[in-house]
């Protein structure tokens, strides 16, 4: 009898509870199907609004630099797709128009679902890039790149995106017509930009942390203004520390395909750096922690890479105090010189600081009348500081001048004077862009008034 | 008062499980988590004058969706694919109606056929999907009778201003493909027959048919190397060349078929090879001065057959030995080779009615053992059964409109199957 009683009373427990009011409340008002059919909604009308036009940031894989697609998404169900890349159209300026749909998925996903030849370049699989029958090619594969692309999250103004089959994450952003009234502004603009920010003149540009740690840039197999980057520490090498990572560059500046994780692998107290925009100064400073930047190498270091030849400028203005004195009077004295009782008439062009590479030596290069007539007097010079150099030059060197040089500095007395002016206490070295830093001022340090713009190569010629 | 308490329990029991039923069967089903999604086409879409095309000529006749968007989780997502232009697609939509649809429906009477065995699915993707490690090229897919996928769509943006070669493209590589798929479908809802089951068994090779040369896999009994690489890939190759093949390519298969065939290269290379079907002998000498054979092959072009049946090499004649490559002229004003044997004044040597001797060819032997052209022919005569028993379809009548369709489609034809559909500019 006690049994049947117990068994009634847990019967009678559990019916009770399980009849109970359910507790729990719907998380959302709204089941699965439908949350989904309106974000779909949602997202169309985003992508459309505003006149619809975005800048993608768009990367094909971990093995290319990142490219920029400017889309204006039509409510017709259209997108213009407008690009300026090397893969489509010979690398000029281009646009296509095709469909787009925010198609549900795996959530909702972006679909660029009829071909654009301005973008589906880079799901092409009959793309061969790397040598036919070796590993290296890419026939079956192209360039991987993505066409469908689940949306993480959107804001009105900004869209995060993750490709479908390579997962990367790619970011749009609304572009308003300010910033360049057509498509083909925006690419003008952004080169512009780009070649105002880089130089593949300049060898490597400094990444320095919040913690003070730099890291040497360099462009991986190319110029850095290809986007694909190296890095490494300072006091390491590329070869035992080298980081790798792909960038776009945009008209706001610049942004690696990932966070640039080793810089918290060497120093816990520095951020995993990604966006970096570019300063007045022309340097890129981090937007996630607002401290790293990424600037020029250092002035006097700049001077002394090998690869650019600094012309002095002959512009008014440019050019100051004694060195524009003795300029106009080596002009004068290259044309009325008398040599063997005859004038030179030699028409002098420009002064040049350089490198020869053939002798392997700096020097003061100069240039007169046309054809081969150039001459060299092997001006050394020594690193002070960052920004201070000290030039200096040995007449009785066993190699002081080539032919043209020797003649010259014999025979212009103002030419032996700018000499004697440049080895004449250190010089300051001074810019207002840090990255491309071109032009550098030369400015005398014991005499203010003596000072002169020095331009990459044959700028101002 | 036992058996009283034991009445109540059993009673409390029964009413606790009554008020448990009816207090939990009071919750109402929610609305469907399906919204409801409107079949209306958006007459605002660019795409309005397309989609509604497709949805009258497929979806509502067929029963077929025509998806020229790509959806990518809905292709093998081991291939790297991209998707069709929109032109490209129109132009496959009407002209997929034109030769395929119609064509059943003009030999069949109704478009009972393909609604009842079509596919419910024919998907564009604009490039091929290529195998990276074999090179290997797919073109179309048939999946269980329900999709056919149709790939390299692009590719047709080349010929669009040459409508006689459209069609020859669109006929090689997608209607043949179209007809190949829909075999496979069809194969799967009725089996092969036996017969021909058994007419290859043992010379299919799945691993290394693309290596195959046609004109070989011929003179086996295979309409094409494909076809060598399965059962039912030869079966379903079988009906679409039958189908898409004019008379002319048909007379070259039966020809490769019914010949022997031999190369000098290394049969087990890891690429594909050429063979010969003849073989002679430079200047009529089977060995040189070292005794070698000097054998050579021929293909078919380079050969013809004289009057009387003599097979020999086209414009090649034999050359007498001959001193600073000129013959030498006797007294009697005749040219004369080193060993005597007049010849012209080219040096060829001349037979006794004054001609150049030509260099004789030959047909290499048929020694396989197999008897390509009967095998393929046998496997015609068992598809167009097949057709007529278990479809009630003559394969022969389908064929002749296919192929009526392909001599008369020219460029009036190609615009006037597009002024179907316009899009706004």
């Amino acid at each position: 009898m006690k049994k049947i009683f117990y068994f009634s009373a847990l019967i009678l427990t559990l019916s009770l509870a399980a009849c109970a009011p359910s507790e729990v409340d719907d998380l959302f008002d709204e089941n699965p199907a439908t949350r989904l059919d309106n974000a779909i909604k949602s997202y169309t009308e985003l992508f459309q609004a505003d006149g619809g036009r975005w800048l993608m940031e768009y990367f094909c894989s971990a093995s290319e630099p990142g490219y920029n697609y400017i889309m204006t998404f039509h409510k017709d169900g259209t997108v213009d797709i407008a690009t300026k890349n090397s893969y489509v159209n010979g690398g000029a300026f281009y646009s296509d128009k095709s469909l787009w749909e925010v198609v549900s998925d795996y959530g909702p996903v972006l679909s660029f679902n009829t071909y654009n030849s301005a973008f589906h370049v880079f799901a092409n699989p009959e793309i061969e890039l790397g040598t036919s029958g070796t590993s290296s090619s890419t026939y079956g594969k192209g360039h991987e790149g993505d066409y469908e692309f689940v949306i993480i999250s959107a804001e009105h103004d900004k869209v995060k995106l993750r490709g479908k089959k390579t997962g990367i994450t790619i970011m749009m952003t609304r572009l308003s017509s300010e910033l360049a009234p057509t498509d083909e502004d925006y690419f003008t603009n952004l080169t512009s930009v780009l070649s105002a920010t880089f130089s593949n003149r300049v060898n490597n540009y400094v990444l320095t942390t919040g913690s003070g740690k730099r890291y040497i840039c360099n462009g991986d197999g190319g110029p850095i203004n290809s986007m694909f980057w190296s890095f490494y520490p300072e006091d390491g090498s590329l070869l035992d520390n080298g980081e790798y990572m792909n960038a776009i560059f945009t008209a706001k500046g610049v942004r690696f395909m990932e966070p640039l994780s080793f810089l918290s692998e060497y120093d816990e107290n520095d951020v995993a750096a990604q966006n970096f925009e570019i300063q007045p100064d022309g340097t890129l400073l981090c937007t996630e922690d607002g401290v790293t930047t990424i600037k020029g190498p250092a002035l006097a270091d700049l001077f002394h890479q090998k690869q650019i030849g600094w012309t002095l400028s002959k512009n008014e203005g440019e050019i100051s105090g004694d060195f524009l004195t003795l300029f106009n009077q080596i002009v004068d004295e290259a044309k009325n010189t008398k040599v063997n009782n005859k004038p030179l008439k030699y028409n002098f062009q420009w002064l040049q600081l350089g490198y020869d590479t053939g002798k392997a030596k700096y020097r003061l290069y100069f240039r007169y009348n046309s054809g081969n007539n150039y001459g060299s007097i092997y001006l050394n010079h020594e690193i002070v500081d960052d920004h201070t150099i000290k030039f200096s030059f040995d007449p009785n060197a066993e190699v002081a001048w080539d032919t043209n040089g020797g003649k010259l500095y014999e025979w212009l007395p103002s030419l032996r004077a700018m000499v004697q002016l440049f080895c004449t206490g250190e010089y300051e070295l001074s810019a207002t862009n840090f990255m491309v830093s071109n032009p550098l001022l030369l400015k005398s340090k014991s005499n203010p008034n003596n000072f002169v713009y020095i331009k990459f190569d044959t700028a101002n010629l | 008062m036992k058996n009283y308490f034991k009445y109540l329990s059993a009673l409390a029991l029964v009413a606790i499980v009554a008020m448990s039923f009816s207090s939990c069967g009071e919750k109402k089903l929610g609305d469907t988590i399906f919204p409801d999604v409107s079949e209306e086409l958006d007459p605002n879409s660019y795409t309005y004058n397309f989609d509604k095309w497709l949805k009258e000529n497929y979806l509502d006749v067929y029963n077929l969706e025509f998806q020229y968007r790509l959806k990518d989780n809905e292709t093998n997502m081991n291939y790297n694919l991209e998707p069709a232009t929109l032109k490209n697609s129109i132009d496959l939509a009407v002209l997929t109606k034109y030769m395929w649809f119609d064509v059943y429906e003009e030999v069949t009477g109704s478009k009972e056929f393909l609604k009842m065995y079509g596919p419910r699915i024919l998907m564009l993707v604009g490039s091929p999907a290529i195998n990276p490690r074999s090179r290997t090229i797919e073109v179309g897919l048939a999946e269980g009778g329900i999709k056919v996928t149709l790939l390299n769509v692009n590719k047709l943006g080349n010929y669009v201003n040459n409508p006689q070669q459209l069609i020859d493209v669109l006929n090689d590589e997608y209607f043949h493909t179209m007809h190949h798929e829909f075999a496979h479908i069809l194969h799967q809802t009725k089996s092969i027959p036996t017969e021909f089951r058994l007419l290859s068994a043992g010379h299919y090779d799945g691993m290394n048919w693309e290596k195959k040369n046609d004109q070989k896999v011929r003179s086996l009994g295979f309409v094409t190397n494909y076809a060598s690489s399965s059962l039912r890939e030869d079966f379903a190759e079988v009906i679409a060349c039958y189908i898409t093949y004019s008379d002319a390519q048909w007379a070259a298969i039966k020809d490769d078929a019914a010949r022997g065939w031999a190369t000098d290269r290394d049969e087990e290379s890891d690429s594909w090879i050429p063979y010969y079907c003849y073989y002679y002998y430079p200047n009529n000498n089977p060995v040189d001065d070292n005794g070698e054979s000097t054998l050579r092959y021929l293909n078919k072009n380079q050969v013809e057959t004289l009057e009387d049946g003599t097979l020999v090499v086209k414009n090649t004649y034999q050359r007498g030995r001959l001193r600073n490559n000129k013959p030498e002229q006797g007294e009697d004003g005749n040219w004369y080779d080193l060993d005597g044997n007049r010849t012209d004044a080219q040096g060829y040597i001349l037979d006794k009615n004054g001609n150049r001797i030509p260099v004789y060819a030959y047909a290499v032997e048929d020694d396989d053992n197999v008897k390509g052209l009967d095998i393929l022919e046998t496997k015609i005569q068992l598809c167009k059964d097949w057709f007529r028993e278990e479809w009630g379809i003559d394969l022969e009548e389908l064929r002749n409109v296919v192929q009526a369709r392909i001599q008369s489609f020219d460029a009036a034809k190609l615009q006037e199957l597009r002024q179907q559909i316009i899009l706004p500019e």
